[in-house]
């Protein structure tokens, strides 16, 4: 790809979008999992419910877990700045939601900071009420009921917000040429002129090779992911883990030491999981020292 | 740390912390649903359900629902018993039928109030087969090839104990677990085990396919899968 590189600016760190697409890719293998748990006419085509159930879960504790701990783990300065771009509004932001008005958004439009809140919040909500339908014995009938229906309703206003946001993200003209800031980093400078006025980048920056970048992304997706895993192992074992589901028993297998055996199957296993801690300490600091600000020249 | 990312200036106008403000609220207002919000489920119905569910949301454990041939299903009673039979469908509904009504509860959170089960006795037919004196819990069969159900022989005796065929007056559907599906008052949705057509007389009650995966064998409503929860 030929990008010129006076021409280009910096709108997401490397950290951001791991952040980003472990986040996305959680989330989209929850949605598919929890309509296929939830909707009748899907359950009657997949079936399968109990692995269903597990893969639901695991996911979810990557999804509960993951981003947190990738934003903390690595160029924490770029995402603390996102949150301050989220929620500081103005009166030209308030103005941007009304129909006909001409503002001059800064580096997110209302629209995004709108998203970014709905996001957040969903986040915390699936995870409270998810957490509440897991655990289910340890809560009263009537709130894993509204737990229920409100993990529920949630799931189709997500999807709905999701869809909209893949079509602004990826075909709506006038937004779709941002595209690549979540995969390769960089806008063009006369885009974010125009689109974003208030937003002053730090400057002009020569942007690595697109194929070298979307490695190094992939790689941080990758490892982000394993982070979730070992957390996830971590603490199912730290709970109780059910080693009779499969999905446990693959988790435990995939991650054990060599050698390690596999408690037999049973319910409410009580481990300490010393190697599972100690990967999940390795890895983050893998990730913090590979997405270090000043290592990373800033990206 | 700001230097490395500047963000947008603030002097232009005057700025509020929205974010937290719609956070904090979101999150306390979906804490105050799950204190004083709808139980009733689904809230919302977006999508068009079938009139088999009735309400219930349709589960197995096998890939889809399985189907069954009305010439020759057949329900077989056997294990330690001194006469076993074997029972086609119309043997089954030539039997004298009872009606319940109950409120069909999932341990997983939603309800479907007033369901009108009908069907035979499951006291009935363990009268007919005469179990042994050693035999003390009952293990049910689904012709799904993987799903069972455990229950003591005191809790199968109930007379509102149920091998049920209709549903609201109506055929079982055939997600719902036709032909034929248990039904125990009081307990659980995963004891109403679906597409039934074995029962065997056993020493003692065997953990079914979720107990084993942690729920309580004994699952009556609201005394049962409390506590301590060792993983999903």
């Amino acid at each position: 790809m030929e990008i010129a590189a006076a021409n280009r600016v910096l709108r997401f760190t490397r950290t951001e979008r791991a952040v980003h697409w472990v986040q996305a890719s959680t989330f989209i293998l929850l949605l598919l999992s929890g309509f296929g748990l939830s909707l009748p006419a899907i359950e009657g085509l997949i079936g399968h419910r109990d692995l269903l159930r597990q893969l639901h879960l695991t996911v979810a504790f990557f999804y509960a877990i993951g981003p947190t701990v990738l934003a903390l783990g690595a160029n924490r300065a770029s995402v603390a700045r996102d949150v301050r771009d989220v929620e500081t509004w103005d009166g030209q932001d308030v103005r941007w939601l009304l129909p006909g008005s001409d503002t001059e958004p800064g580096r997110f439009n209302a629209g995004q900071k709108l998203n970014a809140i709905f996001v957040a919040w969903s986040t915390v909500a699936f995870t409270l009420t998810g957490f509440i339908m897991w655990q289910n014995r340890r809560f009263p009938l009537d709130v894993v009921s509204r737990a229920n229906v409100i993990h529920t309703d949630l799931a189709y206003i997500a999807l709905l917000v999701f869809l909209g946001h893949l079509f602004l993200a990826t075909m709506w003209p006038h937004t779709r040429d941002s595209f690549w800031a979540m995969i390769g980093g960089t806008v063009r400078r006369d885009w974010a002129r125009s689109h974003h006025p208030r937003w002053h980048p730090a400057g002009a920056i020569n942007p690595p090779p697109a194929g070298r970048e979307i490695a190094l992304s992939a790689i941080r997706i990758a490892l982000g992911w394993f982070i979730g895993l070992f957390a996830a192992r971590w603490l199912f074992f730290a709970i109780g883990a059910n080693t009779t589901d499969a999905v446990t028993r693959w988790l435990y297998d995939v991650t054990a030491w060599p050698g390690a055996t596999l408690p037999t199957p049973q319910t409410g296993v009580h481990v300490m999981d010393w190697p599972g801690l100690i990967y999940l300490v390795l890895l983050i600091i893998v990730f913090r020292f590979a997405n270090h600000p000043r290592r990373a020249g800033g990206w | 740390m700001s230097t490395h990312y500047p963000s947008t200036p603030k002097e232009a106008e005057h700025t509020f912390k929205l974010g937290r403000a719609a956070f904090l609220g979101l999150t306390a207002a979906t804490v105050g649903a799950l204190a004083i919000g709808k139980t009733s489920f689904p809230s919302v119905s977006l999508l068009p359900t079938s009139a088999a569910a009735n309400g219930f949301t349709l589960y197995t454990v096998v890939d889809g629902f399985p189907g069954f041939n009305p010439r020759t299903y057949r329900l077989t009673i056997g294990g330690m018993v001194d006469r076993p039979v074997t029972m086609t469908l119309d043997d089954i509904l030539r039997h004298p039928s009872v009606t319940v009504t109950q409120l069909y509860t999932c341990v997983t959170g939603w309800t479907v109030p007033h369901c009108h089960w009908t069907g035979i006795r499951l006291a009935d037919l363990l009268n007919a087969v005469q179990p042994q004196t050693a035999a003390q819990g009952l293990t049910l069969y689904s012709f799904d090839g993987i799903y069972t159900e455990s229950l003591s022989i005191e809790q199968a005796r109930k007379s509102n104990v149920l091998l049920a065929y209709h549903l609201n007056g109506r055929p079982l559907a055939r997600a719902q677990g036709a032909p034929l599906r248990l039904v125990v008052p009081g307990m659980y949705g995963y004891k109403f085990i679906k597409w039934l057509d074995r029962i065997e007389l056993v020493p003692r009650p065997i953990s079914g396919y979720w107990e084993v995966r942690g729920y309580d064998r004994d699952a009556y409503v609201g005394r049962s899968n409390n506590g301590l929860f060792g993983g999903f």
